[in-house]
C-alpha cells in the first residue's frame, strides 16, 4: 500500500528533519513538512491539501512535533473533520521514529505496529562506560 | 556467506544501521578494523549504534578473515564494514564466499597528504596505496565491487571508473 507523509512543527524542525531523511536515506523527497509560526500565514490550507490529496487506497502519516501543542491540536482536528480513516498523527517525532516509519517494510501500517516503533524511537540516557568483555571465544559463539 | 563488504570511513554510522541493514537483510554485522579491535572507546560507541536485533563482532581484519571462514557462518548473512579499501582486498582475496564489495565512503579521514589522492567517485578519495588495492579489488573475479552510498542511489562499478583513471 502507497503511503505519504506529512510533518508540521513550530518553526523549522520539520523542514530540518527533511534534511536528515535526506541524508541518512535519500527519501527527504518523500517527506512533505510545514515550518508553523515562521512567518503568520495559515498554514491550515497546507493540512487539508495533504488529506485531500490522500487516496483512499494509501496510508498517511503525519509527524508533528509535540503532544497537545498547537500544531498537533491543528493537525488532529483537521484529520477527524475530514473524516479519513487511514491516516495516522504520531506526535513527540524524532529522527529515529520518522526514518523508522518511513523505511518499515510492512505492507500495511497498523496501530501496533506504530505503537512498537514508537518505543524503539523513544530518547535515550547514553551508558558511557564500555561494556563488561566477553571472551572473544564466547563472542563468537554467542555470534553464529 | 559476506553479503556485503561496506568500505566506510565512518565505519558504523547512521545510514549504514538504519539504512542498509534493512536493505541487505544481514543479521549478522561485522566490523573488520585493527585499530577499532584494540580500542575500548571505539567498542561502546560501534555497539552503540548496532539497530536492535542485530548482532556485532568487532575484531582485527585478520581474526574477521577467521570468523567469515568459520563454516557456522556458510549459511548466514553477514555484512561486513571495514574503513579502507585495503582491509577490504585483504578480506576479499582470503575469503572465497562473497556477494559484493560496495566502496561507499573512504580516505576522507585517512590523513595523508590530499594532493597525493585521487577522487574516484565522489566520497572516495584514495592515496597511491588504496589506490593500487582498489585496482587488486576491481580484478578479483569471484566479487562484484562497485560504488552506493545509499540504496536509492545507482550501483557506479569500480573496474569501469578505475578505467575511465587511465
Amino acid at each position: 500500500m502507497q503511503r505519504k507523509y506529512l510533518m508540521a512543527s513550530h518553526g523549522h524542525l520539520a523542514s530540518g528533519m527533511q534534511s536528515s531523511i535526506n541524508i541518512l536515506a535519500g527519501k527527504g523527497g518523500e517527506l512533505k513538512v510545514i515550518d508553523a509560526y515562521v512567518t503568520d500565514e495559515d498554514y491550515t490550507p497546507q493540512i487539508t491539501a495533504f488529506l485531500e490529496d490522500l487516496q483512499d487506497d494509501e496510508q498517511g502519516v503525519i509527524f508533528t512535533d509535540f503532544y497537545g501543542g498547537s500544531v498537533n491540536q491543528k493537525v488532529a482536528a483537521e484529520v477527524v473533520k475530514s473524516g479519513k480513516t487511514n491516516v495516522f498523527v504520531l506526535a513527540n517525532a524524532n529522527l529515529p521514529l520518522v526514518l523508522g516509519v518511513m523505511l518499515s517494510p510492512e505492507e500495511v501500517l497498523t496501530a501496533d505496529n506504530l505503537a512498537s516503533m514508537t518505543a524503539e524511537a523513544a530518547p535515550q540516557l547514553v551508558q558511557l562506560a564500555p561494556a563488561k568483555q566477553e571472551t572473544a571465544e564466547e563472542e563468537l559463539d554467542d555470534f553464529f | 556467506m559476506i553479503s556485503q563488504i561496506r568500505v566506510d570511513d565512518r565505519l558504523i554510522h547512521g545510514q549504514v544501521a538504519v539504512v542498509w541493514t534493512k536493505e541487505l537483510n544481514a543479521p549478522l554485522l561485522v566490523v573488520a578494523n585493527d585499530e577499532a579491535a584494540k580500542s575500548e572507546v571505539m567498542q561502546m560507541t560501534l555497539k552503540m549504534a548496532v539497530p536492535n536485533g542485530m548482532k556485532l563482532l568487532i575484531r582485527s581484519v585478520d581474526d574477521a578473515i577467521r570468523v567469515f571462514n568459520d563454516p557456522r557462518g556458510k549459511d548466514k548473512r553477514i555484512f561486513a564494514i571495514v574503513n579502507c579499501v585495503s582491509d577490504a582486498t585483504k578480506i576479499a582475496k582470503n575469503v572465497q564466499d562473497i556477494e559484493t564489495v560496495n566502496v561507499a565512503n573512504a580516505g576522507r579521514f585517512d590523513k595523508s597528504d590530499p594532493k597525493s589522492k585521487t577522487a574516484l567517485f565522489h566520497s572516495v578519495l584514495l592515496n597511491p596505496q588504496e589506490l593500487e588495492a582498489a585496482r587488486e579489488l576491481a580484478a578479483l573475479p569471484h566479487v562484484k565491487s562497485y560504488n552506493q552510498v545509499l540504496p536509492t542511489n545507482p550501483q557506479l562499478d569500480l573496474k569501469e571508473a578505475l578505467a575511465k583513471l587511465g
